[in-house]
Order: structure tokens, then C-alpha cells, then sequence
């Protein structure tokens, strides 16, 4: 079996930390050995080990705080943890979001309603109302129009009122 | 407590309630374990509280800690790396992100070229660790910085051994491709010095 050079490129940081199988580590090897693509990707990954086994050793070397604070701090309580608090403080958030999610929409329905019963009520209307005209009154006498059911779509509507006109009304003394 | 006491002996003074015993575990503990909370943290002041809050549990809890299940280090270690998962779950640690230099160990037998030559490359592995996720840049640390076999570091960082081993693999990979840039640039400084 041989291997592809995407396949010895993921084995490459096994090889060098010697973590492959025998049988893999030397299918890698042969594959170094004739391919300069995989060789040059082989020698950027050695300079990033030898890098790192150099220079993290000595990473955050520092003078340790002295023994008795630590036996003072052994001695005292453990800090409470404040996750606990953070907790209680998240779920009384989330209460107090779902009450107002719940509550809002009530009150604003609750608005809504009064509008809609407010529309309901019967209204003088003597007019023929048409979508695009403006309205124009042709009587006094009142005329009560029944409201519409809210799913239903408004037809124009023509209301027939006999009687004097307005005009004639107005006139009259 | 003498020098030629093993760890089984001061652990077992310890247990006994000798104060010195305790000073002296300290003593031999402190270091590795102040400088495991640096390179994870990179910050020193967390990483000597880490530090602090890690030794304070261990020595309250010292009798469950169990030698045939693994050896005092590695116990030590997975209560360490557990406060500074803590640490940075709490997104404390995004405000360290460069801010404070790790403050590197310098040779005192260094040359001042070879000095600044370890300075520059120091400054650029510590920039490329800072760019690691937490999880790499531990696997990273336990490995290179502690030499823990992956067994260990599985242990340490509770999870499989194949996922401490894919870990190194994938930081070596970014790391590489973080690197790649900046080797390349060096090269051509150094280069252009010769000619």
C-alpha cells in the first residue's frame, strides 16, 4: 500500500512524536523519502517541534508566591462559588423575560379589543362609500350599519337612503 | 523531612498534619505547577491565584487523593487545569490576550545577538500560542512544557488518549501555519543582513 500525499501529511506530526505503528512510520518514511512536496512540509513541522521543545519549557517560569499564603488560604473557608449566584441570578432573568412575554401581548390584546369593540358599535353612517371616491353625504337620517365580520372582506357598499337631501334640510328653515 | 524522603513519605507526613511536610510538597510542587497555570493562562497574576486555590484544595483534600490511580503530579495537574477552565469559562481570560508578556526564562550565558535572536523567535511562539484555542494551547503546554506521555496528559485533561494525541496534531498543524510566515520573513532578514 502507498500512501497519498494528503495521508502522509496527516501522519507527519505522528512520525515525528514516533506515536505511528511500525508499519505506518515506515510507509511514511518511504514516502519522505521520494516526495519533496511531503519532505518540505516534514521540515516545517521539525522546526516547529524543535521550536516548541525549546521555548515552552520556559514558558511562565516564575518565582512562586510563598508557601505561607497558601497555607492561609488552606485554612480559611473555600470561596463560596459564584456560579451559584450567577445561577439564581440567570433563572430569576429568565422568569421575569417569560412573565413579560406572557403579560405584554395580554395587555396589548387587551387594547386591541377595546379598539375593536369601539369599531363595533354602530355608527351613523348615510354615506356611499366607495373605495377611490370621497365621501360625500346625501342624508341626515342615520342609518345603522351592522359590523362586519373581521375574516370577512368589506364589499363597497351602497346605502339607499330616501328622504330630503341634505341640501334641503339646510335650507329649510 | 529530609531531601532523600519519596513522595509516598511526605504525602504520608502530610496526612499526618506535619506542617513542614506540607512546605516541603510545596516546595517541590509549586514551580511546575505555577508555571502549568502561566502557560495556559498567560497571565501571572491568575496563575499564581490558580496556583494558590489549587494547592489550598489539594492539601484539604489530600486523603482522597489515590497513588495507585495516578501519581501525585498528574493529580495535582487536573485540579490545576480544572480552576483555570474555570478561570476562562468565565471569560476572564480574553482580557489577558496581550496585555502582559509571559515573562521568558533568559540564559545568562546568551550572547546579546543570540539574546535578541531568542527574544524575537520567544516573542513569536508566544504570539502564536496566544492564537491557539485554550484546549490546544494546553495540550500544547502538558506536552511540551511538562513532557507528559499522552496517557498522562489524557488523564489530565479527561478525555481519550487518541483526542490528546489529535490535539498536539492539530496545534502543530496551526502552528505550523501560523509560524510559516514569520520563519519566512526571519529568513529573508537574515538574508539581506549577509548580503
Amino acid at each position: 500500500m502507498t500512501l497519498s500525499c494528503h495521508q502522509c501529511q496527516s501522519h507527519i506530526v505522528g512520525y515525528i512524536q514516533r506515536t505511528l505503528p511500525p508499519d505506518m512510520r515506515r510507509e511514511v518514511g518511504a514516502h519522505l523519502d521520494t516526495c519533496q512536496v511531503c519532505y518540505a512540509h516534514y521540515q516545517e513541522h521539525l522546526q516547529v517541534e524543535r521550536d516548541l521543545q525549546h521555548y515552552v519549557p520556559r514558558l511562565g517560569v516564575r518565582t512562586s508566591p510563598a508557601f505561607i499564603n497558601v497555607w492561609r488560604a488552606m485554612h480559611q473557608p473555600l470561596r463560596p462559588r459564584q456560579t451559584t449566584s450567577q445561577v439564581t441570578m440567570r433563572y430569576g432573568m429568565v422568569l421575569v423575560t417569560a412573565i413579560c412575554i406572557l403579560v405584554v401581548p395580554f395587555f396589548i390584546n387587551r387594547h386591541h379589543l377595546a379598539a375593536a369593540a369601539a369599531s363595533t358599535q354602530m355608527v351613523p353612517v348615510s354615506a356611499r362609500i366607495t373605495p377611490n371616491q370621497p365621501i360625500t353625504l346625501t342624508s341626515t337620517r342615520v342609518a345603522h350599519v351592522m359590523p362586519l365580520d373581521v375574516q370577512q372582506t368589506p364589499e363597497p357598499q351602497t346605502v339607499m337612503v330616501t328622504g330630503p337631501s341634505l341640501d334641503d334640510v339646510i335650507s329649510t328653515p | 523531612v529530609t531531601e532523600n524522603q519519596t513522595m509516598d513519605d511526605i504525602l504520608q507526613a502530610c496526612l499526618a498534619g506535619d506542617q513542614t511536610a506540607y512546605a516541603t510538597l510545596y516546595e517541590w510542587c509549586a514551580p511546575m505547577v505555577l508555571r502549568l497555570c502561566n502557560g495556559i493562562l498567560m497571565n501571572a497574576e491568575d496563575a499564581e491565584d490558580v496556583m494558590q486555590e489549587s494547592f489550598a484544595y489539594a492539601f484539604k483534600n489530600l486523603q482522597r487523593y489515590d497513588s495507585s490511580r495516578a501519581s501525585f503530579k498528574t493529580w495535582l495537574y487536573t485540579i490545576a487545569l480544572s480552576r483555570c477552565r474555570n478561570l476562562y469559562k468565565r471569560g476572564h481570560w480574553r482580557h489577558f490576550m496581550g496585555l502582559i508578556g509571559l515573562d521568558l526564562m533568559a540564559s545568562a550565558q546568551e550572547t546579546p545577538e543570540a539574546r535578541y535572536a531568542n527574544l524575537h523567535a520567544r516573542g513569536v511562539i508566544e504570539a502564536a500560542l496566544r492564537q491557539l484555542s485554550p484546549r490546544l494551547r494546553e495540550a500544547v503546554i502538558l506536552r511540551y512544557g511538562h513532557g507528559l506521555t499522552f496517557r498522562e496528559m489524557a488523564e489530565v485533561m479527561d478525555c481519550p488518549q487518541k483526542t490528546a494525541e489529535s490535539r498536539v496534531r492539530l496545534a502543530h498543524e496551526q502552528l505550523r501555519s501560523i509560524l510559516k510566515p514569520a520563519s519566512a520573513f526571519l529568513l529573508e532578514e537574515l538574508i539581506g543582513n549577509e548580503i
